[in-house]
């Protein structure tokens, strides 16, 4: 979250944590190009007038010069055509006018995302029977939902928006939690683990599968266990 | 009774022109040819018979009685003279009613010459009405650019080219303003919608306490920028009194005002104003030095001094100037400082960065000039008149 605005980023940061996401703010431009260098975020909200710089440069950069791609969502308080039209034409994949409602905002992030996802339907993710709905937060297995905590349903999300892929404990600390998480504690280990036993106590199937030495994979065919 | 509807083809310029001239052309032509009636009329005469007077005497009565004798030949010459007469009185007659036939057509030649000549002069103003016709507020971008001698339409038509450049600029530059401005004013408005959505998004008591502080900072910063923005919008009225101000005792009355809020920041106000007249605006003039001096009020270190001074540069304008000792600024920042919406980094309660626009704005209406120059490690602004 790129804002000048400290009094917005914090906010919209806050709401995005309780929608389940893992948030970082920054208020300047050289900030934020030094931290999307080091950590692959999924998603970056880009103000385009900060102190130091305008967020469509740091747009163009971000798509000439980094190695992750993560998606672009500008948010300003600009509203001409012409404006909306040169922040996509830089590279940005959606792009919304302060002031805005938070609903719509939830909204938008969640298509972002979603983009990566073979497997969205609507608002929903859906795989091989277990069912993400990303806006009303549940998970369900044959009419019946299951319980999860914030951050394990951040995780299974996370992990239903990149199946089949394995993922490092650094990789998923780094999409799944914020930069104030302590890198060296088990808590990846922890929540993949409890998550890992409700998914296969609600389903009787094994969803998450540990790589040794690489990390874990979703699977979207689990095997009874 | 009301007014005689014409036609709507009668009511066009064209056809009144055209009706004008064949009017004047026939009354004319019909002048001409009853004058040509009236004098031939005039010189055809009755033939008068010539007779000899001769004196008879009665020679019954020795009386002597005057008889006139018509001598045959003469007979013969009147009868002559009265067919000519004739002839002549009918080939007028004939004449007449050609002539009424001519100008009839006379008339009508004249009615349809005048429809195409005046249909010729009247073009430039079609393709005038055309643009005019085309042209809205979001464009005004189409010309008439005609081409060409230079005559009375071509002027007409390029001075309303000029005068649609000048709209055109004025409009561009009250939508230029109208997006910075809104733009300002979306971002507080931004900060506390999206805190106060939160808040009632259950927070707890803490959380709503926060966000209704954030909300009412932002709702402070943006009456700030309504009245600066309503203060840019009636500068950019013209200079409406001409009165003689002092810009010493102004300088000083401002000085006063600020004192309190001078001392909150622990800052000296100090004021070396000679008594300098000048003619314009009072009200618009005093807003000038108040942007200047609250701008330097509120960036200066504390604990420093600002000095405000007014005197008669030598050749003889009048300067006010507020010089601060801090925190300075960069040349680049010197050139951008008095454009509109133009913000400083991180500067505290900042507005909506127009007071100085302002004062530039003010300081050009007043045939002058708003400048900023370094002075130690502060800056000087000055206003010349």
């Amino acid at each position: 979250m790129v804002d000048d605005e400290a009094d917005l980023a914090e906010a919209i940061g806050k709401a995005l944590r309780r929608e389940g996401y893992a948030v970082d703010v920054v208020h300047t431009a050289s900030e934020a190009l030094e931290i999307t260098v080091y950590t692959p975020y999924d998603l970056i909200s880009l103000d385009l007038t900060l102190p130091d710089g305008d967020g469509r440069t740091i747009c163009r950069t971000i798509r000439a010069e980094h190695e992750h791609q993560p998606r672009i969502l500008m948010l300003t308080a600009r509203d001409d055509i012409e404006e909306r039209v040169a922040g996509l034409d830089d590279g940005a994949d959606d792009y919304l006018v302060k002031p805005f409602a938070l609903p719509e905002l939830f909204a938008r992030v969640r298509t972002l995302l979603r983009r990566d996802a073979d497997v969205a339907i609507g608002a929903e993710l859906e795989i091989a029977g277990l069912r993400l709905d990303t806006a009303a937060h549940r998970v369900v297995w044959k009419e019946a939902e299951i319980d999860l905590t914030a951050k394990e349903f951040s995780l299974l999300r996370f992990f239903m928006t990149n199946a089949d892929d394995v993922h490092s404990q650094e990789q998923l600390l780094e999409h799944v939690w914020d930069a104030a998480a302590d890198p060296f504690t088990n808590t990846v280990r922890v929540t993949v683990g409890t998550l890992r036993r409700k998914l296969t106590a609600a389903t009787g199937l094994q969803w998450i599968e540990t790589v040794i030495g690489a990390g874990y994979r979703f699977v979207k065919e689990p095997v009874p266990g | 009774m009301g007014r005689i509807r014409l036609p709507s083809f009668a009511e066009t310029i064209r056809f009144r022109l055209s009706l004008a001239f064949a009017v004047v052309v026939f009354a004319v032509g019909a002048a001409a040819i009853a004058g040509v009636f009236l004098y031939e009329n005039s010189t055809l005469v009755e033939p008068v018979i010539m007779a000899e007077k001769k004196i008879v005497r009665d020679l019954a009565t020795g009386e002597l009685t005057e008889v006139s004798v018509i001598f045959p030949e003469e007979s013969q010459r009147v009868m002559a003279e009265k067919v000519e007469l004739d002839a002549y009185r009918r080939a007028l007659n004939s004449l007449r009613t050609s002539s009424f036939l001519a100008l009839g057509i006379l008339f009508l030649a004249a009615f349809g010459s005048g429809w195409f000549l005046s249909g010729w002069a009247l073009k430039p103003v079609r393709s005038m009405t055309a643009v005019a016709q085309g042209i809205t507020g979001s464009d005004l971008g189409r010309r008439i650019g005609m081409t060409g001698p230079r005559d009375e339409m071509r002027d007409m038509g390029d001075t309303f080219d000029s005068m649609l450049d000048r709209l055109e600029v004025a409009f561009d530059d009250q939508r230029r303003f109208v997006a910075e401005a809104s733009h300002e004013l979306r971002n507080p408005l931004a900060v506390a919608r999206t805190n106060l959505e939160l808040a009632l998004q259950g927070g707890d008591d803490e959380e709503i306490r926060t966000a209704a502080a954030i909300a009412y900072d932002a709702a402070t910063r943006m009456s700030g920028m309504v009245d600066e923005l309503l203060d840019q919008a009636r500068e950019s009225l013209p200079v409406n009194a001409s009165e003689t101000v002092d810009l010493g005792d102004l300088a000083r009355s401002v000085v006063q005002d600020f004192r309190a809020s001078a001392r909150q920041r622990g800052l000296r106000l100090e004021v070396r104003a000679d008594p300098v007249e000048v003619t314009g605006d009072r009200l618009a003039l005093r807003r000038a030095a108040v942007n200047l001096v609250s701008n330097a009020i509120r960036l200066a270190p504390e604990h420093s001094t600002v000095t405000v001074s007014v005197a008669k540069a030598e050749d003889g304008r009048a300067q006010l100037a507020v010089e601060d000792v801090g925190p300075g600024l960069t040349p680049d920042q010197r050139t951008r400082v008095f454009d509109r919406f133009w913000q400083g980094e991180g500067q505290e309660g900042r507005g909506a960065g127009l007071g100085l626009a302002i004062v530039k704005r003010i300081a050009e209406r007043h045939g002058g000039t708003a400048e900023v120059v370094p002075a130690g490690d502060g800056s000087r602004f000055v206003i010349t008149i």
